[in-house]
């Protein structure tokens, strides 16, 4: 896992309660069942966290931590 | 950057208009308009009435040299951006139709937008359709099968070159846009208004529901592809030549105190939002925010466009109180994308108005029996009187009229009810009879003029303000290997505590896990909420008499086997309270 993995691993402990571990790979919709409120929650952690606004429409095809680092080194740029 | 003005400068019109673009004639007279807010709250972009009637204009040459017949179908995404006020009002100016397209995708959720707003686009013939920068890359994927004329970004639009002339622009009888409100994902159904059937209710809305006057300044998070949001924040504005300023739905959704700022620094007087708004604002506040915002400007807090649950407004005006908010600013509203938006009204500054009924006998009989509050009572709240230019009747399930104070379908007729769906005379016709009468699909009673609404179109699931239709979700199930058509159900239910839950039920000869996994992902995917699925035996789900599956009656064997109550009322747990 790169830093930014890393760090949104971190940011999804904290803004949601998760039942096991989280790796990049894990599927963050079916895989730990995240409803919509949690993931709304947790995309705002992350956008506090980088200082960065993620919209919508880069999330339409993430499902896991490396998709998001992605989208967020998206936003980054 | 500087938003506009709240005083326009111009005295109100007599709204008699030929249709929107004389609206747009109008308004473009004076200073005021349309300011955008970004996610962080700051004013990101700025279209005064004047500069939109001019891009407007400028963007319908454009879309005229495209040499398309009259009523082409423009598909817009419906993104909180200016770039959608200029395309709805080119086409207006072009006579073409305008089609708001939704503009909200959940995480993961890209082939099933791809797929839905493909089969809005097939649904209406659109001939060609625009995305902000951000979507067009998934509006090429929806358009790959079809063929339009154009589809891209505002820019592309821009480099096409401008025809000499231009055509009248759309007024009378003529269309004034397409709205996919209604009807299910799967099968969507386009309100057709006409520029006539729209303006009747703007001047009712504006004049009657919100009672607007020249130092109005609106304040709105709702998405322009719903009605309320079109309706009520676009059009009525534009209709009184009156400031809005916008926040993104996404924004609210995120950061809801944020519509509190915006109403608080620019004094904004009229702001409405589904009751899940106002209860997602109360939520979400943090104790230090209460006293940040000055909301005694806000007269008129619109509440509609869902079963309005009491509760969540008391919370707010509870929470906002310390920030000058008047609950007597609450205006209850009922309304459909059918008649535009709104077909009655709660008078303005006497806030929400209870009916308390007898519990059992609504249940058992549908008569709305006044009683105390207490253990046995249901509290609803009246939605106002039917607007005046609707002739209106509560009906029993074989047509009769009922009276005062018995439980019906809300039929409504009158001079803004829609055409029709576009090119769907056999939904049309299910709808809207002979005479002109528009079954709701609501049920409600009436007291005198006035409405209540006790249940919204009775099969839609409602979830944070979601519009989700059982059919949609049945047809995922059965998407699912191994399930048969016809074997699924879905419905909501209220848990233990008050919230919302949707359940699908599929029958399965083998109650095997990764079944209910898919079909909880499925409806994730799809609709972004969670759902509980339940597998129970083949042909063990009742069946009407034509061998269909009965929602109601699986709901209720659903409700029995988790012992919860089982009537089906809300307020579940203020009974608890007690």
């Amino acid at each position: 896992m790169d830093s930014i993995e890393q760090t949104l691993c971190d940011v999804l402990a904290r803004s949601v309660t998760l039942d096991g571990p989280v790796d990049a790979e894990t599927d963050l919709l079916d895989g730990l069942a995240l409803a919509s409120a949690q993931v709304m929650e947790f995309i705002m952690e992350v956008e506090d966290h980088f200082d960065i606004v993620i919209e919508q429409e880069a999330l339409a095809d993430v499902r896991t931590i490396r998709q998001l680092a992605v989208a967020v080194r998206g936003a980054l740029a | 950057m500087v938003a506009t003005p709240t005083e326009s400068g111009l005295p109100l019109h007599n709204g008699n208009f030929e249709g929107l673009a004389d609206a747009l004639n109008y308004a473009a007279e004076g200073r005021s308009g349309y300011n955008f807010y970004d996610g962080s709250g700051r004013l990101e972009a700025v279209l005064p009435y004047v500069e939109l009637r001019a891009s407007a204009l400028s963007l319908a040459r454009r879309l005229s040299g495209l040499g398309l017949p009259r009523y082409s179908r423009v598909a817009i995404i419906a993104d909180t951006a200016s770039f959608f006020h200029r395309f709805f009002f080119a086409a207006q100016y072009a006579g073409f139709i305008p089609v708001p397209l939704p503009a909200a995708i959940q995480m993961g959720g890209g082939e099933a937008y791809v797929a839905q707003i493909r089969r809005m686009m097939k649904s209406c013939g659109a001939a060609v359709a625009v995305a902000p920068d951000g979507f067009v890359a998934l509006l090429n994927r929806a358009v790959e099968p079809l063929s339009l004329a154009l589809a891209g970004t505002a820019a592309d639009f821009d480099a096409l070159p401008e025809a000499e002339k231009l055509p009248e622009p759309l007024a009378g009888d003529e269309p004034a846009y397409l709205q996919y409100t209604s009807g299910s994902t799967r099968f969507p159904r386009g309100v057709e208004m006409s520029q006539q059937a729209l303006l009747t209710n703007l001047r009712e809305i504006a004049d009657i529901g919100g009672a607007l006057k020249e130092d109005d300044r609106l304040v709105s998070w709702l998405p322009f592809y719903h009605d309320m949001g079109l309706v009520g924040f676009v059009l009525v504005p534009l209709f009184r030549a009156l400031s809005v300023d916008y926040l993104s739905p996404r924004t609210f959704a995120m950061r809801p105190r944020l519509w509190l700022k915006l109403i608080s620094d620019n004094r904004g007087t009229a702001s409405s939002s589904p009751a899940s708004g106002y209860g997602l604002c109360a939520m979400r506040l943090r104790l230090a925010d209460q006293e940040k915002y000055d909301l005694s400007s806000w007269r008129r807090a619109g509440v509609g466009a869902e079963r309005i649950d009491p509760r969540l407004l008391e919370r707010f005006s509870q929470a906002l109180a310390p920030a000058g908010f008047d609950p007597k600013a609450f205006v209850a509203c009922y309304g459909m994308a059918e008649c535009g938006l709104a077909i009655s009204f709660a008078p303005v500054n006497r806030g929400i108005r209870i009916d308390t009924v007898d519990k059992e006998r609504i249940v058992t009989t549908g008569a709305a029996v006044p009683c105390d509050s207490g253990r046995e009572a249901l509290q609803l709240v009246d939605c106002g009187a039917v607007l005046p230019s609707y002739e209106f009747r509560i009906c029993d399930a074989s047509g009769h009229e009922v009276g005062d104070r018995q439980c019906g379908r809300i039929m409504v007729r009158g001079p803004s009810v829609m055409r029709g769906y576009y090119n769907d005379t056999e939904a049309t016709r299910e709808v809207l009879d002979k005479d002109g009468w528009l079954d709701t699909g609501d049920i409600g009673y009436r007291r005198g003029r006035n409405l209540v609404v006790t249940a919204r179109s009775k099969d839609v699931i409602i979830v944070n303000g979601r519009n989700i239709w059982p059919q949609d979700l049945e047809q995922l199930a059965e998407s699912c290997p191994g399930v048969r058509t016809g074997t699924t159900t879905a419905f909501e239910v209220t848990q233990p505590g008050g919230n919302p839950l949707v359940v699908v039920v599929v029958e399965s000869k083998h109650a095997r896990p990764e079944l209910s996994r898919d079909i909880r992902s499925l409806v994730r995917q799809h609709f972004g909420v969670p759902c509980h699925v339940d597998i129970v035996p083949p042909r063990t789900l009742p069946r009407t008499s034509s061998g269909k599956l009965s929602r109601t009656t699986a709901r209720a064997g659903f409700l029995a086997r988790t012992g919860w109550d089982a009537d089906g009322w809300p307020l579940p747990d203020q009974q608890a309270e007690a």
